[in-house]
């Protein structure tokens, strides 16, 4: 016995979700591609990725902190610790400045080395790791803090 | 380059006061100072602007330590 697949071969709609599919498949590769542009290090442009995020991400969280300090204190006292530790003031380049916005300046300060040639592209990669384990804290900080009913 | 360059007073003082999306007024200097830094066209009074813009943000309230808030 045949089934009208057989006999007329896979339906329309088999065709259009292999499109899809496709497609889907072509928009990942040249996404993929887009994150580091022709011509561009790749160190440089992980180390401008880390840079953004984390500036980004602890700025999220010493606000969020800020915006009820007493709550996060009581019901999420390592939240609140983090934070502090992120604002604790550390001297770097002549100037105090609270410990998150110092690891991204430190960072930026080795990328403006490598680029001017004057540090190595494993100095570069150790700084943005360092600064991507502090990131992976506070995202998984912002991730509870952000499912964390509060007032 | 140039046009980045002239800009950079106001994303300074945009960066003082801590505008919403900060953060990435702070990216976007930190590049072109990636950039500028080896042709010389970053100075050191860029450097020195920067440096105070993100010592000015850092006494907002947000980055303000416990210890040094005012007593209520």
């Amino acid at each position: 016995m045949k089934t009208s697949e057989s006999i007329h071969g896979p339906s329309p709609a088999i065709y259009t979700l292999l499109v899809v599919l496709m497609l889907a498949t072509f928009s990942f590769f040249f996404e993929g591609c887009n994150s580091v542009a022709v011509g561009s290090d790749p160190v440089v442009v992980r180390a401008e990725q880390a840079e953004s995020g984390a500036t980004n991400t602890l700025n999220l969280i010493v606000t969020l902190d800020d915006a009820n300090r007493g709550f996060w204190m009581t019901n999420a006292p390592a939240l609140h610790t983090f934070a502090e530790s992120l604002r604790k003031p550390v001297q770097i380049d002549g100037v105090t400045l609270p410990a998150g916005l110092a690891a991204v300046r430190s960072v930026d300060d080795v990328r403006v080395a490598y680029v001017a040639g004057k540090a190595t592209s494993n100095d570069l990669a150790m700084a943005v790791s360092v600064l991507q384990s502090l990131l992976s804290q506070a995202s998984a900080w912002s991730t509870i803090v952000s499912n964390t009913p509060n007032p | 380059m140039n046009a980045a360059i002239a800009a950079l007073p106001t994303i300074l003082a945009l960066i003082q006061v801590a505008v919403p999306g900060v953060e990435s007024l702070i990216a976007w200097v930190a590049s072109l100072r990636a950039s500028a830094t080896p042709t010389g066209a970053w100075t050191a009074q860029m450097e020195s602007d920067f440096l105070n813009s993100l010592v000015a943000m850092s006494k907002s309230h947000a980055w303000t330590p416990d210890a040094a808030l005012p007593k209520a």
